[in-house]
């Protein structure tokens, strides 16, 4: 579906590689902070951005997430800044495929059909709906679909392979696994039961298998890069950027340790 | 009853003649060729491995075949099977559709093969016959026929194909129990065998190969037939005891099939369950998608070349035509023993050349995927030859739920999988691999097709 989006997993499989997609929060620390930190993600190592859209309620994060929200929101973020920081993005910025990563509610306010198309034209590669139930994915993965935007489906662990099968269906893009329940942020993933996990669930679907919530350390990176097509990391990158605390370069060096970790770790051992 | 699970019909209401599809068929089923003359065969040419009844079967166009009681009075120790609807698993896929599940697993051997083991034993007996021999791929019907001998009082000897002799111990322990032999194939036993060794001493063996053990072993001694567990058409008329539950069986759930599915190996598991319903569709009945399911490793319908060819390895059997793989096909040893065969039922064939079957093939990792969901859901886990169907029914039933359709989807589970924990737990410890095809080598095969002049129209 997505051009740019299957070149890169289909570059990473030649690497023999697990890609790294860094979350940031669009207009966090601010718009323009936001805009360099983008641009200087690719040099430092991510291979995939994903981009969140503001929100007020950011229910399925933790602390650290939700506090990148209310930096993003108090700096006037929301869908509109998100779609314009990609466009400033695809300017200097050609391969780096963008997946767009937010609340049904955000979505909503912009008008779920609206936003693919607009997704669509500023250079979006995919869209995630992070609290979208499956039936919710079945309604819109059309609508997304018109536009040439996968919607991403989200692999819980609890589903198991019926559930798997159920909701992957029919599916592009990717798949999205949640590495631990609960909140982005939350406590680090038992390796171990997670590669298990998604070996099965490699077995369920063709598509690239991203892993997420709760890969916070460049150890636990390094051990799951073997497992999983391409791992998310957020939190670890919006700590990073706290104000007072943190810093955008020290943001991006942080991504170009976990992916020199990642990349010394090998790619997934699974076909 | 709502809500209701098992639709049962009672030992009385059994079956008491088999359906036989050949006098519903458009075109008439193509000679079997004898290869030294090219002539179609005739009774006296089979004389050798089968007894006349059989034969009779075997070329019979009555469109009903009386069941005899004794085989009627031993296949009522498990018949009829039960029916399933597979509500938990629905709820799970969120599907509208109906899933229901024929289930002959409940047989003493664990599948659907005894239907016709019993059937085949009896008539042997009958002619005086006191040793039988035979092949296995999966060990499911080498010990159908174990079972059957012990009730008809016969030897059985089984030639089982290495891989699965190897992969599963406790189904040779089965088939002694009953007081057969078996042995692995290929094995030193036979000339075809030990031919087969000298070339490659670390053949790990095919359902061709361990045929012509089985066929060489009979000719040797006139005391002796051969029984074959799938392929041919008496076989197939003897599972349809299956199907025609089946239909009874429905009615008595209020549905009808939208879909039928049945994994294909020989053909016989498909033809028993799908052929009295394909029947009632060519009499004018309702459209159904007819699925066979193949496996991708061992894809005989959907990329096989439909042509005659021999049913075994050494080229000992007649020529029928058939989509296969070429009788020189070995298929990578993957688990579901009882699909690895090159060649396919002659009237499964004809019936996917006339587009009545439409098949499609699956990798064996989706399938045990599959077959590990079903078993979570319904509480079976199948045979690994049952998870092709399991897969095509689930990938079936969320096509409908996207096309938001209520469909109805009947599948025949034709086996558990209990015997098989090996391929299981290989299955859980991520080791189970899809091996890619090797086209060439498929492709040789092929190419060594014998030259039958065509056509030649059944007498
Ligand atoms: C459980 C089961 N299903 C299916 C098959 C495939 O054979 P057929 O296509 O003749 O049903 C086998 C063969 O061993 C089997 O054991």
């Amino acid at each position: 579906m997505s051009a740019r989006l299957d070149r890169r997993f289909a570059m990473l499989q030649q690497e023999g590689r697990a890609g790294l997609l860094a979350f940031v929060t669009a207009g966090d620390p601010d718009r323009d902070g936001c805009l360099e930190l983008l641009r200087g993600l690719p040099a430092a190592g991510a291979d995939i951005i994903e981009l969140g859209l503001p929100s007020k309620n950011p229910w399925l994060d933790g602390p650290v997430i939700k506090g990148a929200h209310q930096r993003a929101v108090a700096a006037g973020g929301d869908a509109h800044m998100a779609l314009d920081l990609v466009r400033a993005f695809r300017e200097t910025n050609q391969g780096t495929p963008v997946v767009a990563m937010g609340y049904a509610d955000t979505l909503h306010r912009h008008t779920l059909n609206r936003f693919f198309a607009d997704a669509a034209e500023a250079g979006v590669d995919a869209a995630l709906i992070v609290d979208a139930t499956g039936d919710d994915w079945r309604a819109w993965r059309g609508q997304a679909r018109d536009h040439g935007i996968p919607l991403i489906p989200i692999a819980h662990a609890e589903d198991g392979e019926l559930g798997w099968m159920r909701d992957t269906f029919e599916a592009d893009g990717f798949v999205y696994a949640v590495a631990s329940p609960g909140k982005s942020g939350g406590a680090a993933p038992d390796v171990a039961e997670v590669a298990a996990r998604l070996q099965r669930l490699r077995r369920v679907t063709d598509l690239p298998v991203v892993c997420g919530f709760g890969i916070r350390s460049v150890e636990t990176a390094g051990a799951l890069a073997r497992e999983a097509d391409g791992l998310a990391v957020g939190t670890a990158i919006a700590e990073r950027l706290v104000p007072g605390q943190g810093s955008i370069p020290g943001a991006l060096a942080f991504v170009t340790e976990i992916s020199g970790a990642m990349r010394e770790a090998g790619g997934p051992k699974a076909t | 009853m709502s809500h209701q699970i098992k639709y049962q019909i009672s030992e009385r209401e059994m079956p008491k003649q088999w359906y036989n599809i050949a006098a519903d068929l458009q075109n008439p089923p193509s000679a079997v060729i004898h290869p030294g003359t090219m002539q179609p065969v005739g009774p006296e040419d089979l004389a050798p491995l089968f007894p006349m009844e059989i034969i009779q079967q075997e070329v019979s166009m009555e469109r009903f075949i009386d069941i005899p009681e004794p085989v009627r009075d031993v296949l009522r120790q498990w018949r009829p099977t039960p029916l399933h609807r597979a509500r938990r698993l629905e709820k799970a896929l969120d599907t509208p559709a109906k899933i229901f599940y024929k289930y002959e697993g409940v047989s003493p051997a664990g599948s659907h093969k005894p239907n016709t083991a019993v059937a085949q034993a009896f008539y042997n007996k009958n002619e005086g016959v006191k040793r039988l021999t035979t092949e296995t791929g999966a060990g499911q019907w080498g010990s159908s026929l174990a079972l059957a001998g012990a009730m008809f009082d016969l030897e059985v000897e089984v030639f089982m194909v290495k891989i699965s002799f190897n992969q599963k111990p406790y189904r040779r322990a089965f088939m002694e129990s009953f007081g057969a032999k078996c042995f692995a194939s290929p094995s030193d036993m036979t000339e075809a065998g030990r031919a087969i060794l000298a070339e490659n001493p670390d053949s790990t063996g095919s359902l061709g190969m361990a045929i012509s053990e089985a066929v060489e072993r009979c000719v040797q001694r006139d005391d002796t037939k051969y029984a074959l567990g799938s392929v041919l058409n008496h076989v197939l008329t003897h599972q349809t005891v299956i199907g025609l539950e089946a239909i009874d069986q429905m009615e008595m759930a209020g549905e009808y099939p939208d879909i039928l599915i049945g994994c294909t190996g020989g053909g016989s598991n498909f033809a028993g369950l799908c052929f009295p319903f394909i029947g009632q569709m060519m009499r004018g009945g309702d459209e159904i998608d007819v699925i066979a399911v193949e496996p991708a490793n061992c894809p005989t319908l959907t990329r096989g070349k439909y042509a005659y060819d021999f049913g075994d390895t050494a080229q000992m059997t007649p020529l029928v035509k058939m989509h296969t793989l070429g009788a020189g096909f070995v298929p990578p040893g993957f688990h579901a023993g009882g699909l690895r065969y090159h060649g396919m039922a002659p009237l499964v064939s004809q019936l996917v050349d006339e587009d009545i079957v439409r098949p499609v093939a699956y990798h064996q990792t989706e399938t045990f995927a599959a077959g590990v969901a079903f078993g979570k859901a319904e509480g079976i886990l199948p045979a690994p030859e049952a998870n092709h169907a399991v897969k095509a029914a689930i990938v079936e039933a969320l096509k409908a739920r996207e096309e938001g359709k209520a469909k109805t989807i009947l599948f025949n589970l034709s086996g558990h999988g209990n015997f098989d924990m090996a391929a299981y737990q290989e299955y859980a410890s991520g080791n189970l691999k899809d091996e890619a095809m090797n086209d060439q080598e498929m492709a040789m095969a092929l190419a060594g097709l014998p030259k039958v002049p065509e056509p030649v129209a059944a007498e």
